[in-house]
């Protein structure tokens, strides 16, 4: 599955869901599927700015993929970046900085969270692209 | 004003549990970092009540409460 694809049946899912507490609810499962960073690399350097609670992302490349892992101790972050991870998780870097993530709106995840955690999404978007970018051969 | 932490949950993921449940609480370290640096902690859940606040809303704030714990714990 490309991107965009990993998108749609982001969306396809939420859609199942009527209201925002069964979507938390769904958030909270997804966070414990993420793939957690190893604990030795829980450094300041990976910490993402601009969050409420403490998130760490690191990322590698293998076979000219990026491959992500992050942590974060509020459970409902993990969630959020786990599903950031879910779709950009295993792509090529180039694919990743040219990625409209639209799917953050069409679920309604930007309008529902709070200003300061939409500010800590915006970051970890961000974060994930300036990563990606550096891997990209010059 | 209450302030309180639950064990082993982020006290901003209370706040957007409550929040979804139409209960309004700040969440944070309400200016007072170096208190919560010695106790440790990243920060609280903040409720304030006032004179208009009934009983039956503290019953339901008492309920979101739960509902919230037991959805993160």
């Amino acid at each position: 599955m490309n991107i965009e694809q990993k998108q749609q049946e982001i969306i396809d899912e939420f859609a199942i869901y009527d209201d925002w507490m069964e979507k938390y609810e769904y958030i909270i499962e997804l966070g414990k599927e993420l793939p957690l960073i190893d604990p030795e690399k829980k450094t300041g350097d990976r910490l993402i700015e601009g969050c409420q609670s403490r998130v760490w992302l690191d990322a590698s490349i293998e076979n000219d993929k990026i491959q992500l892992t992050a942590d974060s101790d509020a459970i409902i972050t993990k969630g959020i970046i786990g599903l950031l991870i879910r779709v950009l998780d295993n792509e090529k870097p180039e694919d990743i900085v040219k990625s409209d993530l639209h799917f953050i709106s069409d679920i309604g995840l930007q309008e529902h969270l709070s200003p300061t955690r939409a500010n800590g999404l915006v970051s970890m978007v961000k974060k994930i692209k300036i990563l990606a970018l550096s891997a990209i051969p010059k | 004003m209450v302030s309180f932490v639950v064990d082993g949950i982020h006290p901003f993921d209370i706040g957007t549990l409550l929040d979804k449940q139409g209960i309004a609480v700040r969440t944070g370290h309400h200016c007072t970092q170096p208190l919560m640096d010695f106790y440790q902690i990243p920060g609280t859940v903040r409720a304030s009540f006032a004179f208009y606040n009934t009983r039956e809303e503290i019953d339901q704030f008492i309920a979101a409460v739960e509902k919230s714990i037991s959805m993160l714990g």
